[in-house]
């Protein structure tokens, strides 16, 4: 059924440089070779042009890892016939595709694949319009041009916003998740005014306090429509867009918090930072009060389980028979909870996982003193306030403290100056403590709304009713799994070594590894490229929203690497830009923030990893 | 193992002693192994998610183990009671743990020679142990015997009640509970071959047709000799 409905299919597939984006198109054109063919609508970025990064993706991306085994030197004669690369760029009118390709490509396909979009948690909201909320807009204007006038929307489940209990698959339009009743067109157009407003104010639109101005108001306008931050704001107006439109057969996909793939393209494969990776490695470290509700639900979901709901949504959508929305959670019917995942995480640590580079009184001191849940919300749990206000005391009594003054004279003058300076020098290194530990704070607070606050129980009717409708050897390869999953292994056997691999790095600045030594052969842009590719670099760079630094951040957020390495070259190159732009300027803040420019970093943006 | 076992009677055991094709059923905690349970329940108390439980546990473990040598099985029920509020997932990735890391290393050779030997012969092994399921079933794997009578925690919501599920078998496993458990996989307890370390087997070793104590304790070894059981030493 599945195969039928996709054979000799053209999609057109935004987002595919994003996590969620090259393991779908890597498990369609593994397990349905029969496909049309795929369209990758690609941004170029850095100068570096779109069939480059799609060679770059297909040669060294591990999430391909299957297909370059499966057709070894014959994978460029596949792709050829298979693949075909687009310049583009979801904040672009019509995803940025030159009126001569769409002429061309859009009468061939038969439905809009929308995965791209932006994933950073605190985004700047002028950049999180463009790309979430208009980026979303442009893809229906596409999807109406084409043969099939079909899109697929890969939105979020937490679009449902600050509410707990049973979450339906249902989009009710012109209602925010509060009740409110509101117009999305006009809503956006007050949002950019006043975002404008401050930016007049300020002076200079890129400068800190315009773009804090920016991200602390759009909070304010999310919360009061019921959502928690700008990113699900964002793409709950896109939804709220896409609900206005009859013109086109809309499929909304929300997948929950999307994490490391428990089978394709291998056991444990992740990339970039997601809502698990900050949480394991502060759980495995010396975070031993975490501000959780134990008994709420941790919507995860592996990433090849989200590919498989997708598949399906797409199948439906292509029959003209999908529901309107697909939630891809795991709540309803396999509930795991962030207590299991706090306990199962200190296990880890018990059998032998400790961070690198920790000393024996370390680990001794990790694997005995295990995290334990404080049910008390960012504000009042213990660890990190008190650990923030001895900080803070310890910072300020070395730094303000005249150390010679209490040093006898018969020390010498040289020796107290230099056990004076030692002081100072003490007191700058707490002050990055006290940085840390503040971030830290931040960032559960940051959380709070899904780790705490809200219970969510998302159904999923829709792919389960249609993967028990499936064939036994359909099911197999593309049913919806979540069903069976045990938890405790994928825990502690797949999620947590998959981060400490592929997501860690990024936080502790060391490389990700990527697969090396694959050559496509020949010259493959132009192989990909059957269709010309415009010229990125203007495209990506024209519709900047002002004071954003939204060329790094949208790339890294929207195409989030198309090869590991590039992931992390541009978390690193990121993170002074991301800091500056944030309240936050620690150690920790800085990592969590630069990757949640490059990948997502929090609940939402893991949300919207989906969504990349 | 600390130091190596040797075995004095193991090697030449009585023919009639150790017939093939019958079920054979070993002690862990003895005849196996020489840790008791309670060191188990201990371990497993002392690595509690929260501190608290933890010194909580130990105390409780404290007084359960003069009481075991006077009451048994209130000991026992009292040392299990401290694992109350533990997940089903730390119980069982912390019985793993507990195997690998102490039970293993301690297995007597001479049980292991007797356990080989009775494969070797085709007979049925039953590991037999009033420890936890989550301990002993990752010995059973590892040494390769498909059956084990043990314990189970109670679990509600995912986490132990603190009371082990019924039927419960006791320090001193035997009589009618054992032979109904055995009835139930079709074996007839007085037709087996039993081998135990401890006074608490006297009950099991008297109910089979086969006894035997290896490296028996000082009740049992005069038990053992008054009822003319093979002894075999380690």
């Amino acid at each position: 059924m599945i195969a039928e409905a996709l054979r000799g299919k053209h999609l057109l597939v935004t987002g595919v440089t994003g996590f969620l984006g090259k393991v779908w198109v890597g498990f369609l054109l593994e397990r349905l070779p029969d496909i049309g063919k795929i369209t990758l609508l690609v941004r170029g970025r850095r100068g570096e042009s779109a069939g480059s990064r799609a060679r770059a993706m297909f040669e060294r991306s591990p999430a391909l890892r299957p297909l370059r085994e499966r057709h070894g030197p014959d994978l460029h004669e596949f792709l050829r016939t298979r693949v075909q690369v687009v310049s583009g760029d979801a904040r672009e009118p019509m995803l940025g595709i030159t009126s001569s390709v769409a002429a061309r490509l859009l009468p061939t396909v038969d439905a809009v694949v929308h995965v791209a979009g932006l994933t950073d948690f605190a985004p700047d909201p002028m950049e999180a319009v463009a790309v979430n909320t208009r980026g979303a807009s442009h893809a229906a204007d596409v999807a109406a041009q084409t043969r099939g006038r079909r899109l697929v929307h890969v939105s979020t489940c937490f679009v449902a916003g600050m509410v707990s209990g049973e979450v339906k698959e249902e989009l009710v339009a012109g209602r925010s998740p509060n009740g409110t009743l509101f117009e999305v067109t006009e809503e956006l157009r007050s949002l950019e005014s006043a975002c404008r407003a401050i930016d007049a104010r300020v002076g200079n639109p890129k400068a800190i306090d315009a773009r804090r101005g920016r991200v602390e108001l759009a909070t304010q306008r999310a919360q009061a429509l019921g959502w928690p931050n700008v990113y699900t704001y964002s793409k709950g107006l896109a939804e709220q867009m896409l609900a206005k439109r009859n013109d086109i057969a809309i499929t909304m996909v929300r997948p929950s918090i999307v994490e490391c793939a428990h089978e394709f393209p291998f056991a444990g494969w992740n990339e970039g930072l997601n809502t698990s990776a900050p949480l394991v490695w502060m759980c495995t470290g010396y975070a031993w009060k975490v501000p959780i509700r134990a008994d709420n639900c941790f919507d995860v979901v592996p990433v090849d389980s989200v590919a498989r709901g997708m598949t399906i949504a797409v199948a439906d959508a292509l029959m003209d028979r999908a529901a309107p929305v697909y939630q891809l959670a795991s709540g309803d019917h396999n509930r795991f909870t962030f207590g299991r995942a706090l306990d199962l995480a200190a296990l880890k640590v018990r059998k032998g996982y400790a961070p690198s580079g920790s000393s024996a009184l370390e680990r001794l001191l990790l694997t005995h003193l295990d995290a334990v849940a404080s049910d008390h919300g960012a504000d009042r749990s213990f660890f990190v306030p008190a650990a923030e206000r001895t900080t803070k005391w310890l910072r300020d009594t070395l730094i303000k403290t005249d150390t010679k003054k209490y040093l006898p004279k018969a020390l010498g003058e040289e020796k107290r100056s230099e056990i004076a300076m030692r002081v100072q020098r003490a007191g700058m290194r707490m002050n990055l403590t006290h940085k840390t530990v503040r971030s830290i704070e931040n960032m559960w607070k940051m959380y709070q709304p899904f780790i705490h606050d809200h219970d969510y129980l998302f159904r999923t009717d829709a792919v389960r009713d249609r993967t028990h409708a499936l064939s036994p050897d359909e099911r197999a390869k593309f049913g919806w799994d979540m069903t069976a999953l045990d938890w405790r292994h994928y825990w502690m056997e797949v999620e947590i070594p998959g981060l400490d691999k592929w997501s860690l790095p990024i936080i502790r600045n060391e490389p990700v590894p990527e697969d090396d030594g694959f050559d496509l052969g020949g010259d493959v842009p132009e192989a990909l490229a059957a269709l010309p590719a415009g010229e990125p670099s203007t495209q990506s760079s024209g519709t900047q929203s002002p004071g954003t630094q939204s060329s790094g951040t949208q790339s890294s957020g929207t195409q989030s690497s198309g090869t590991q390495s590039s992931s992390t070259q541009s978390s690193s190159t990121q993170s002074s830009t991301t800091q500056s732009s944030t309240t936050q300027s620690s150690t920790t803040q800085s990592s969590t923030t630069q990757s949640s420019t490059t990948q997502p970093s929090t609940q939402p943006q893991s949300v919207a990893r989906g969504a990349q | 193992m600390t130091t190596p076992p040797t075995i004095r009677s193991a090697s030449s055991p009585p023919a009639k002693y150790l017939p093939p094709g019958e079920v054979a059923l070993f002690r862990v905690e003895g005849a196996l192994s020489p840790r008791p349970t309670l060191t188990a329940a201990a371990w497993l108390a002392l690595n509690a998610q929260r501190v608290r439980t933890r010194l909580l546990g130990l105390s409780s473990l404290a007084l359960a183990a003069p009481l075991g040598m006077r009451d048994p099985r209130k000991a026992h029920t009292l040392a299990w009671s401290v694992l109350e509020g533990m997940s089903e997932d730390r119980l069982i990735v912390l019985g793993e743990m507990y195997a690998q890391e102490h039970l293993f290393p301690s297995l007597s050779r001479v049980g292991l020679e007797l356990l080989e030997r009775c494969r070797s012969r085709d007979q049925r092994v039953i590991l037999l142990s009033d420890n936890l399921d989550v301990i002993v079933k990752p010995l059973a794997d590892a040494l390769g015997v498909g059956e084990v009578l043990c314990n189970s925690m109670e679990l509600a919501r995912a986490r132990a009640t603190g009371k082990l599920r019924a039927p419960i078998l006791p320090p001193e496993i035997g009589g009618t509970l054992l032979r109904e458990r055995l009835g139930e996989r079709g074996v007839e307890l007085s037709a087996c071959a039993a081998y135990g370390s401890h006074v608490n087997d006297a009950v099991l070793l008297g109910a089979v047709a086969l006894p035997c104590a290896v490296t028996p304790d000082r009740e049992l070894r005069r038990m053992a000799r008054d009822l003319d059981w093979p002894v075999v030493e380690g």
